[in-house]
């Protein structure tokens, strides 16, 4: 399910079901646009900063050639209707000082560019003796900064956030603001004015080599300046997050369940209030500003689960990096899994009496979400109501007087006879259900009128992430994870940082121009 | 079987086009690290004509960088203060000089860059603090002893604000310190300067605490103010290609050998060698003047 099927959604009514249940097929068949909707908004995002200087993501500067010889002609076959079939090369290999890959071909050049890295090989180390680089619960000492990087701003316990008015707070600045003064890459000296629109994460455009004066402005909150380090959580730059009544930034946080062994999820949050001076201003209480907006369990690309200790997010394909406690690095293309049809989507019915309602569309393995059902049109006296539920595995249960679940068929009998009011022959309930098994659970809820039999469908997902690949560091310890001002993959123990180079052996054929087109640099490259 | 040498192409990328509107293009086979390493330079550093601007720019277009190698500092007494009265440092065509009082005209260190029994490594350099109590010296670079000197950057530490706001006052102190020369927008304020802060007593006096960078006024100071400064802690580059100004009195010790002289009697740097003549034949192919004529 893309991030913005939700945006398209929330042109229908608040009480429209498409609107609030992921589960439903309308919400389904928009995800498909939704689909292209969040390509585009990535695309028109590093197109926007294409030009900037200081854009993540520079994007691939060069690729590799090869004009086939006539004993490598790639040679077409008619088929039957007109269609051409090419016969591509047996085995592409490509050689060099390293060893010899064998090549995999892709379809297109977007995949040529920007697939998913076969190996990852480490290019540098350097040593650090702070990651903190600046406090400023004790301004007068400044760290060195080991080599020029993009630095990590964490601003957190503000208690008010001013601007400048017409008439008041005339000495701020318009915005609550950091400003850094230090020497760039180039060892020149700079200062980047940073906009802090409420405590979190952030981090500078430019890469310091070394830090001269650090100035705030706006807020009180403490300021902490780190060369490499795990944050609490990450923004997607990429991607926007929406639910029924808001949108913003996508921000991500890896998490572990307490209860369960191993088990990692992802959570995929924003902001309420995006900005610290619509609510820190020493008079209302500061109050929980975070929405999560969905949650899923992350498998490594064999499907098992694993414990991860930091993300990031790569600037070129967009797709998320996480690292784990066993210094493996598992590489998603992180969206919200679709939900898929139900089982009984053929007896749905087009009208319902009662619904059977979950508090969010998404659990996590093993939590016990509180359920309830709803008498949304009371407009014919109930008989009777069967509620039932399917787990991942089709087992199927119904729910029982004492609301447990149970393989015992089980329909709850209407309060009065035929003569009654409708709303007096349904009292909603509440009941509980865990989710011990990952996948899409589908809870039913029929309802039986002098008139006809109703039946309506909402599920839940115990959504699970897994990876596309799962590479090994082979370095013990490991504590982050991010991707520097080069471009180049990151991570870090307590006191060195390893910098890796990616690879993706793959080639494109063109058969039209004999010509094969290479993403890795190879001395050589055999066709057979 | 075939083997094939695969033939490199170069994908567009944005950055590529900010380097068209730099007039900076991308080197082939450079990476976009360094690429974007040289856009910044350009960025905010432009190229120019001026002869600071051309020592800074060329190594960017050649896909050269600077590497910093070491840091210098005065040394500071109790309150603060440099105990050096006028610190100034120089690396001119040939060499590296740093005084602790530059009115006198003596250099505390003075230091042959192309001279093999001299300071022909930077190691020489380094080593010629040790034990100095007027300045400090911090290397930048880990491998900076068997660098040649004679690609140290051409300049000095002398720097020039061309303006800066002065605050409704009767006290602004200035971003820099070390100041040596005071232009003050608004004349009527700076008419006359005392000698000390205490001594102003009409309009029109001023005080300047040169050292710690301070401008006292009678009234409320108001405009700008342009001044020039001894930069410290100051940074020495090493340039992979060195630019000096050609007029530069000390390549004398490049150009010419040493004859004695009829009125002194001490060997002084005349005879133009073979490569000052090469030099100054390129000189005057392209710039022959009304030479010979």
């Amino acid at each position: 399910m893309p991030h913005l099927t939700q945006r398209l959604v929330n042109n229908f009514p608040g009480w429209t079901k498409i609107r609030k249940d992921p589960s439903t097929f309308g919400f389904r068949f928009f995800s498909v646009y939704a689909d292209y909707f969040d390509l585009a908004t990535v695309e028109i995002k590093k197109l926007s900063t294409s030009r900037n200087l200081l854009q993540k993501g520079m994007g691939l500067p060069y690729i590799w050639s090869i004009q086939l010889d006539e004993v490598n002609f790639m040679t077409p076959e008619i088929n039957k209707g007109g269609s051409i079939t090419w016969n591509y090369p047996t085995t592409v290999t490509g050689v060099n000082s390293g060893g010899s890959q064998v090549l995999t071909r892709v379809e297109s050049i977007e995949e040529l560019l920007w697939s998913v890295p076969d190996t990852i090989d480490q290019v540098d180390s350097v040593g650090v003796d702070y990651f903190l680089i600046y406090d400023s619960d004790v301004p007068s000492v400044i760290n060195t900064i080991a080599y020029p990087e993009r630095l990590i701003i964490v601003v957190s316990g503000s208690t008010s956030y001013l601007r400048k008015k017409a008439t008041e707070n005339r000495f701020l600045s318009g915005r609550p603001k950091i400003f850094i003064e230090g020497y760039d890459i180039n060892d020149m000296l700079f200062t980047e004015h940073m906009v802090i629109p409420d405590d979190g994460v952030f981090i500078t455009q430019n890469a310091f080599f070394e830090l001269e004066e650090i100035v705030s402005s706006g807020f009180d909150g403490r300021i902490q300046i780190y060369l490499a380090t795990a944050t609490d959580y990450i923004v997607d730059e990429y991607h926007a997050v929406v639910n029924e009544e808001l949108e913003g930034q996508l921000k991500l946080r890896t998490n572990v369940l307490t209860y369960l062994v191993d088990y990692g999820y992802l959570q995929y949050f924003t902001d309420i209030l995006k900005q610290g001076t619509s609510y820190r201003n020493g008079v209302i209480p500061d109050l929980e500003n975070e929405e999560v907006i969905w949650e899923q369990h992350l498998l490594d690309e064999n499907s098992n689960t694993y414990i991860p200790r930091d993300l990031a997010v790569n600037p070129n394909s967009t797709r998320l990096y996480v690292l784990d406690t066993s210094n493996k690095i598992h590489i998603y293309n992180h969206e919200i899994n679709t939900f898929d049809p139900c089982v009984d989507e053929s007896s749905l019915t087009r009208n319902s009496f009662v619904q059977v309602q979950p508090l969010k569309s998404w659990a996590l393995l093993g939590e016990t979400q509180t359920m309830f059902t709803w008498f949304a049109r009371p407009i014919e006296p109930i008989l009777s109501v069967t509620v039932y539920r399917r787990n991942p595995n089709g087992d199927q249960e119904w729910l029982q007087d004492d609301l447990t679940w149970n393989t015992v068929s089980n329909s709850f009998a209407a309060n009065a006879g035929i003569q009654s009011r409708p709303e007096d022959t349904w009292k909603d309930i509440t009941f509980e259900c865990e989710f011990d098994l990952i996948g899409q659970w589908e809870f039913y809820c029929e309802t039986q009128t002098p008139n006809e039999t109703t039946l309506y469908y909402s599920g839940v997902l115990v959504d699970s992430l897994v990876a596309e690949k799962t590479l090994d560091t082979e370095i013990t310890d490991l504590t982050s994870i991010y991707f520097g001002f080069n471009d180049h993959l990151y991570v870090s123990d307590v006191s060195t940082v390893y910098e890796f180079q990616e690879y993706s052996d793959k080639y494109l054929a063109n058969p039209q121009r004999q010509q094969l087109l290479v993403r890795e640099e190879y001395t050589s490259v055999e066709v057979v | 079987m075939s083997t094939y040498t695969p033939q490199r192409i170069s994908l567009s990328v944005g950055l590529d086009e900010t380097g068209l509107g730099l007039s900076l293009f991308r080197l082939d086979g450079e990476s976009l690290e360094d690429y974007r390493r040289r856009l910044l330079l350009e960025a905010r550093d432009p190229s120019g004509p001026t002869e600071i601007q051309l020592i800074n720019s060329v190594n960017r277009y050649l896909g050269q960088f600077e590497i910093p190698i070491f840091e210098i500092d005065v040394i500071r007494n109790s309150t603060g203060e440099p105990i050096a009265s006028d610190p100034y440092i120089e690396v001119t065509s040939t060499h590296f000089r740093i005084y602790s009082d530059y009115s006198s005209g003596s250099p505390d260190i003075e230091l042959n860059l192309v001279d093999r029994s001299d300071a022909y490594f930077l190691e020489a350099i380094y080593t010629a603090f040790v034990g100095n109590t007027d300045f400090t010296i911090s290397t930048l670079d880990t491998d900076y002893e068997y660098k040649k000197s004679a690609f140290l950057k051409y300049g000095n530490n002398n720097r020039f604000i061309h303006t800066e706001l002065l605050g409704k006052s009767r006290a602004n102190k200035l971003k820099y310190e070390l100041i040596q020369e005071i232009y003050p927008q608004a004349e009527l304020l700076f008419k006359t300067e005392v000698a000390t802060r205490e001594s102003i007593a009409a309009e029109g006096e001023f005080y300047i605490d040169y050292i710690n960078g301070v401008v006292y006024t009678y009234d409320f100071a108001r405009g700008f103010i342009a001044y020039s400064y001894r930069k410290f802690p100051y940074r020495l580059h090493w340039q992979p290609v060195r630019v000096w100004p050609y007029n530069n009195e000390d390549k004398k010790y490049l150009y010419y050998n040493e004859l004695i002289s009829d009125t002194t009697g001490l060997g002084e740097n005349t005879l133009l060698n073979s490569e000052g003549a090469r030099i100054a034949n390129m000189v005057l192919a392209v710039h022959p003047l009304n030479w010979g004529k």
